[in-house]
């Protein structure tokens, strides 16, 4: 087995997949986070200060690349950053937790109490994404990919509506649900672009129409427009991220023109790549809770495996991964990446 | 932010993982298993964090495993921060659980060894491990324990990945043939939680998962 020549840096060769062009090899990126407390207690940097302070926010993103040998850092760990931003009620939790909204006091009742204030990215806890990604910007150089992310106006209703109440103004009237979209799309595009201006390669838009709630049809109905809309918005590559069983509604997906889609092991690599055509790329699909989590890196090499062998344009973890995750097996990705190049 | 030597480099498998240490600045505190090149295991105990102090807590719990388990300091490099057991099998199970508790406890005094017996509230009656030589131990009552010993003794096994007597509902033991006192001591304690015990371990593992916003509260 002979070692890949490496041509191009790690940020030509993320964008180069993200554009459709010739890699040297296949990207590994995180378009959501690879964050554990290991990583936070090596570089001094615990939730929830990550989660809301520049430096250690860039200091822990960075990890990605320094210590895991990731093409990509990205250093928006949860997705509550612009939730906190228009006023939802918090819950920030410590090191070894994610922070969450409370969806159950949620802050708004209907499309009219709708308010996406026009300093919604001065808010300390939208600022600190934009510092964070300068910091990286300058402490990695030009050669590394820097992924940022906005959330998509669905993920932002269930904050801000709640889970159950927004999915059932859904079912009911639908009107009124497309003016709540319409309304928060917004905040989308205004964090998008000024990530763009911080620094940013490309973002990840999630948007949790998740395949366990959501149909296709639903998909079709509600979102593939506004993501047409935001990929001809927000000048850079676009990552859509969507978790769960999601086959159903990759066809869509491939024609919002969005750069690529972050898909979810519950979708098989080779069924997924022939259901969008290479219309889009593909990324993400390891599995988080049972091979990330509990298995060994073997167990891991073998469905980065899988997806070089489908042809999936970049390869990473599914979705966030757990912060318990085990640095041996978050760097089974890479290396399984450079033992299937040099075995071609 | 790079490092110049990789502190991941060579530590083996991670087998348990302490996310926030409740008695040292939240820190992470992992345990790993590697082989000691005579075809047996060694453990070691790590974390991260660079504050000063570490070292002490470290030291610890290394104390702490070595008394409440029974396990012993290895020799040569690293020997001393990695550990084995006396027989240098590996016990997984065992000495997950042995870690998990040497995390647990109260660093004011140092640990100290749990009896081989226990009372227990069900049975209301004191019941004793008794060492049988070769790694074999059997439970036995003060009082009438009825089937109780059967299932404190199914509990024990399943804490130490024991093997159980089939011909003898008390009777369990150690693979590797050694007699393991000091963590038998500790897992009887526990026999009568094991479901609690096991739901520790689950919780663990659920923790730090990131939730699709559906399917948060």
């Amino acid at each position: 087995m002979s070692a890949v020549i490496e041509t191009m840096t790690s940020r030509e060769r993320v964008l180069a997949a993200l554009h459709g062009q010739p890699v040297d090899r296949t990207p590994i990126c995180n378009p959501t986070s690879v964050a554990t407390v290991e990583l936070m207690d090596l570089v001094d940097a615990p939730f929830p200060d990550a989660n809301r302070q520049p430096e250690p926010m860039a200091r822990l993103a960075a990890t990605a690349h320094t210590i895991l040998g990731f093409d990509t850092v990205m250093p928006v760990f949860s997705i509550i950053q612009e939730s906190s931003a228009l006023g939802c009620k918090m819950q920030w939790e410590g090191k070894d937790n994610w922070p969450t909204v409370r969806m159950s006091e949620p802050i708004w009742e209907h499309g009219d109490d709708i308010y996406v204030p026009n300093d919604l990215i001065d808010h300390p806890d939208t600022k600190c994404v934009l510092d964070a990604i300068k910091l990286l910007r300058e402490d990695l150089g030009p050669d590394v990919a820097i992924i940022g992310k906005t959330m998509g106006p669905w993920s932002l209703a269930y904050h801000c509506f709640g889970v159950e109440k927004f999915l059932l103004l859904s079912l009911d009237d639908p009107d009124a649900t497309k003016v709540i979209l319409e309304k928060l799309k917004k905040v989308t595009i205004d964090f998008g672009r000024a990530q763009i201006e911080a620094g940013v390669d490309a973002l990840t838009l999630p948007d949790h129409a998740t395949g366990d709630l959501v149909s296709g049809e639903y998909y079709h109905r509600y979102l593939k427009d506004l993501h047409i809309e935001f990929a001809k918005a927000i000048p850079c590559p676009l990552i859509l991220h969507i978790c769960g069983r999601t086959v159903d509604r990759m066809g869509f997906i491939a024609q919002t023109g969005m750069a690529a889609f972050h898909y979810d092991s519950k979708n098989k690599p080779a069924e997924s790549m022939a259901e969008v055509e290479g219309r889009i790329a593909l990324v993400g699909n390891v599995n988080n809770p049972e091979t990330l989590f509990s298995k060994t890196p073997d167990d891991v090499k073998s469905e980065v495996f899988a997806n070089l062998d489908a042809g999936v344009q970049m390869i990473g973890p599914e979705c966030a991964i757990p912060l318990q995750t085990s640095i041996a097996n978050l760097r089974a990705i890479p290396e399984a990446v450079h033992e299937w190049h040099a075995r071609q | 932010m790079a490092l110049r030597e990789d502190p991941f480099a060579g530590l083996g498998t991670r087998i348990e993982l302490v996310s926030t240490d409740r008695y040292f600045r939240d820190v992470s505190i992992a345990l790993y298993v590697q082989d000691d090149g005579q075809g047996g295991s060694r453990f070691l105990v790590r974390s991260f964090a660079r504050y000063d102090g570490l070292d002490a807590r470290i030291a610890y719990i290394l104390d702490a495993m070595i008394t409440l388990g029974g396990m012993q300091r290895t020799d040569g490099l690293d020997a001393a921060d990695s550990l084995r057991f006396p027989c240098g099998g590996a016990h997984l199970v065992a000495v997950r659980r042995l870690f998990l508790q040497a995390c647990k406890e109260k660093p004011e005094a140092a640990a100290v060894q749990a009896p081989l017996s226990m009372w227990d509230k069900k049975s209301e009656t004191t019941i004793h491990a008794n060492g049988l030589g070769t790694g074999a131990y059997t439970l036995s009552a003060e009082g009438d324990a009825g089937r109780r010993l059967m299932a404190l003794r199914n509990a024990v096994v399943k804490l130490a990945d024991a093997t159980m007597d089939d011909e003898d509902g008390t009777r369990f033991s150690f693979d590797c043939g050694h007699d393991h006192d000091a963590m038998i001591g500790l897992l009887l304690q526990s026999a009568p939680n094991v479901r609690a015990v096991m739901r520790e371990f689950e919780m663990n593992a659920a923790k730090g998962v990131l939730m699709a916003p559906g399917s948060q509260k």
